[in-house]
């Protein structure tokens, strides 16, 4: 698996290293409720290296790196768990589907209009 | 260049209360008259302001539903959703569903046996159509900070989190010119939108969720709480009585063929029609005792003629706190987009 996927911690380290050897710093933005997990290694990849050239272009003095969730509703599941004084689990009860909204990335463009789109194949859910 | 006539409804105080986006009202006959289609109409729309905003597309040809199960004129035919100018290609916009007229959807719906007696040879639009809702549940359309959820019912800012109700009749009236009440939801109002009336691609749910005597809130006295704070805009309590009687006299019976809402349930007993008292379930009984709507107080209503009920619907319609009467015409300006 780690040829197929890569840990988050290695993502993070591995987007600043990227912005790193181009000379420019990264601030990276929307991972705070990210635990564990493990990130498509080919995503990575095209990420890594757009962000090591765009480090080098002219005109660029810094990146800010954004990660979003890309579905706006967000389903949750949520669980409510009942203890007893010895503090074990008796009771569980789920409620799944609970949605969130979250903002969509036009939130972050900050009025710029130079936006590009990078991948490699569009999924049938795109089309 | 080219120009299409809008109603906007902007951002900032209306009726005293904060509306959180700028709603952009288009006529379908403008759209078509400009050479529009539905998609381009809302990128056209989304230039008028860099600010967040509700873009939705009326036709004077069609019917709609409301979250009660009654019929009302003039539907949406496509919702959308803008920031900065721009509308998200995969969530922000979406045309609703045209639903035919069949012997066995009437059957399946039983509101829609008012579709042919008070509104013959109207196409029926509900909620979005199923082709291109992406969402997996909410029948909402979003770009950047802009949420228009429920098919344009509720509108929010999903950054500072402002959220304002435009129940169906309220939002077509500011498009019509009609007056509105503005004020807080209260706890009638935040119950009674939990009594719904089942369909299939409807505007608010998007298969069917709650049985007419059922409520779909279930939150027990917690429901009069769930957006009794939330600013809104309604028709005027006369207008939606006007609605409540003439879906009564076509036969439609609260409870079974359309929602057991407080209102409704009032002037049915008002009119002495018959209710399926025996379908309204114990959960929903909680959360109508819970703000007052007793057995025992619809059965202490006085019986009223339809005259005597459009008189007094301030006093009969309950629903909404601190409200005031607003003109559509001191809120909503008509303005030209070119393109």
């Amino acid at each position: 698996m780690k040829l197929m996927h890569t840990k988050t911690p290695d993502f993070v380290q591995k987007m600043h290293n990227a912005a790193f050897k181009g000379g420019k710093t990264l601030v990276m933005k929307g991972m705070e409720t990210v635990r564990g997990g493990k990130w498509a290694s080919i995503k990575t990849g095209q990420i890594e290296e757009i962000t090591g050239k765009t480090a080098q272009e002219e005109g660029v003095a810094s990146l800010e790196m954004v990660i979003l969730n890309e579905n706006p509703e967000v389903m949750k599941i949520v669980l409510l768990k009942a203890r007893d004084k010895d503090d074990n689990v008796i009771k569980i009860v789920r409620f799944p589907g609970v949605c969130v909204f979250e903002p969509l990335e036009e939130t972050y463009y900050e009025g710029c209009k130079n936006v590009s789109t990078h991948t490699t194949y569009t999924l049938p859910t795109e089309q | 260049m080219a120009k299409i006539k809008a109603r906007v409804v902007p951002e900032g105080n209306i009726g005293g209360l904060y509306n959180p986006l700028t709603l952009i009202l288009l006529d379908a006959d403008d759209v078509k008259a400009a050479g529009l289609d539905y998609e381009q109409a809302m990128k056209v729309a989304a230039t008028y302001t860099d600010g967040p905003c509700g873009i939705d597309i009326y036709d004077r040809n069609t019917i709609t539903t409301t979250s009660d199960g009654l019929l009302a004129e003039c539907g949406m035919v496509a919702i959308g959703a803008s920031d900065q100018g721009l509308v998200n290609p995969k969530y922000g916009w979406l045309p609703m569903y045209d639903e035919p007229y069949t012997e066995e959807i009437v059957k399946e719906e039983p509101n829609l046996k008012a579709w042919q007696m008070l509104y013959p040879g109207y196409r029926l639009v509900k909620g979005p159509s199923p082709d291109y809702k992406k969402l997996p549940v909410h029948n909402a359309v979003m770009t950047g900070k802009a949420g228009n959820n429920n098919s344009a019912s509720e509108i929010m800012n999903l950054v500072t989190m402002k959220e304002m109700l435009f129940p169906f009749l309220g939002l077509r009236s500011l498009f019509w010119g009609d007056d509105v009440r503005i004020g807080h939801a209260g706890p009638v109002f935040s119950v009674s939108i939990g009594m719904m009336f089942p369909e299939r691609y409807g505007r608010i749910s998007y298969f069917p969720t709650c049985e007419s005597g059922n409520t779909l809130h279930n939150s027990g006295a917690f429901a009069q709480t769930l957006k009794k704070d939330l600013p809104c805009v309604t028709c005027t309590k006369k207008m939606f009585a006007g609605y409540i009687i003439r879906h009564l006299n076509c036969g439609l019976v609260p409870a079974r063929d359309i929602a057991c809402a407080p209102s409704i349930l009032t002037l049915a007993c008002c009119m002495g029609k018959e209710i399926a008292w025996e379908r309204i379930t114990d959960r929903a009984w909680v959360e109508l005792d819970s703000v007052g709507f007793t057995r025992e107080y619809f059965d202490s209503l006085p019986r009223l003629t339809e005259e005597e009920i459009l008189e007094r619907a301030d006093e009969l319609i309950p629903g909404m706190e601190d409200a005031v009467t607003v003109k559509a015409a001191d809120i909503v300006l008509d303005v030209e987009i070119e393109f």
